[in-house]
């Protein structure tokens, strides 16, 4: 009996070290991956490493269910996208946004305040954009992920992404030229 | 521009380098730190669950406790009825019943409570309205009983010649002074009403 308790209870043990050790691959391999989500939508260091860093606590709780490493990265990302989504929403009338453009070609003073300019403007046409549209392009701009990878990560069809796609970009187009500053 | 409308060249060639500005924009890394912060808030979570229940149970243990308290304390406080009580225990104080008169003294209301209970007989209730009189039964029927001796015998002269020796013969009454009193003389009704002239 003792034996058996014991053997059970060892089995426990190495439950709990195997997804301990799990949950560990899975925050380094897509730490960068929730921080860039967060950011893009935020655009603050600090918030953005809050709202990713919850994303990963509510994971942790449902890591048993999120063992297979290319669910994990999808319900990852899309939990990160919804809570800075609602952070964004809350802090969007208080917070000023942080204006980082670290180009290194943008060397002299007038380049940088050029640069931040262009940025600003890009930054004014996506969030003007629908969600649904927004997070395609912004996904899209992370790691350079295809149509494919972005199908699997939003858990959609590819021809779906594919048009969304499509709509971002025109919107995009439309509000830059828009915002574009007149010579 | 519509759903259909085609992006001519200068749209694409604006969204492309907007792509590329998007991509450099979030390449960007998180803190070193961000994975300890990660593995510090996911332990807070773990732990906090066994906090929570922590203090559910500390506050139902104190709900308990209170609970206790107040049904264990609410028999001392003296009911409606139980006041009634007190009020047939006087009642019996009055009776001349030794044993109540020698009651009236305790003072604990759990005590008095019982005594009242188990003394509460049917003529003290209806001695109700009488004022308190406490006679000595002994002393009554002492009373009673030189009463009744009186009534029965003749009084002995023998005994009331024993106290006049012993008192001895009054003195003589002697007035010093004739009383002088005047005359009094009745006047008819004044005319004037008393008033003088």
């Amino acid at each position: 009996m003792n034996d058996w308790a014991g053997g059970l209870s060892g089995t426990l043990v190495t439950l709990d070290e195997d997804l301990e050790r799990e949950f560990e691959d899975r925050l380094r391999e897509s730490a960068t991956l929730a921080f860039r989500v967060a950011y893009g939508v935020l655009r603050h260091r600090q918030d953005a490493e809050d709202v990713a860093q919850e994303a990963f606590a509510k994971a942790y709780r449902s890591f048993s269910q999120l063992r297979d490493r290319d669910r994990f990265r999808a319900w990852l990302m899309r939990m990160t996208w919804r809570l800075a989504i609602d952070r964004w929403r809350s802090d969007r009338r208080r917070t000023a946004r942080e204006q980082v453009v670290e180009s290194a070609e943008a060397a002299t003073t007038e380049e940088v305040a050029v640069s931040r300019e262009r940025a600003e403007r890009l930054w004014q046409a996506i969030d003007g954009l629908p969600d649904k549209l927004r997070i395609v392009v912004v996904l899209g701009a992370i790691e350079g992920h295809d149509i494919r990878t972005l199908a699997r990560l939003l858990d959609l069809p590819e021809g779906t992404v594919k048009s969304r796609l499509y709509l971002a970009r025109k919107g995009l187009a439309e509000s830059l030229r828009c915002l574009a500053p007149s010579k | 521009m519509s759903r259909t409308e085609q992006m001519n060249d200068f749209d694409q060639r604006m969204v492309a380098a907007a792509e590329a500005d998007l991509q450099q924009l979030l390449a960007i890394e998180p803190s070193p730190e961000f994975a300890a912060r990660v593995r510090v808030r996911v332990h807070e979570r773990r732990e906090s669950p066994a906090k929570v229940w922590g203090w559910f149970g500390l506050a139902t243990v104190t709900a308990a406790a209170l609970a206790v308290a107040v049904v264990g304390r609410t028999p001392q406080s003296v009911p409606e009825a139980q006041t009634i009580e007190m009020v047939h225990r006087s009642d019996v104080r009055l009776s001349a019943t030794p044993l109540l008169v020698g009651d009236t003294t305790s003072s604990t209301s759990q005590g008095t409570v019982k005594v009242a209970r188990h003394y509460s007989p049917p003529a003290a209730v209806t001695q109700a309205g009488t004022p308190e009189i406490i006679i000595d039964p002994a002393m009554t029927a002492a009373i009673r009983r030189m009463a009744m001796l009186l009534r029965t015998s003749e009084p002995d002269a023998s005994a009331a010649e024993q106290l006049q020796t012993e008192v001895g013969e009054p003195a003589p009454l002697v007035i010093a002074d004739p009383l002088n009193v005047p005359e009094l003389v009745l006047k008819p009704a004044d005319q004037n009403g008393g008033d003088q002239e």
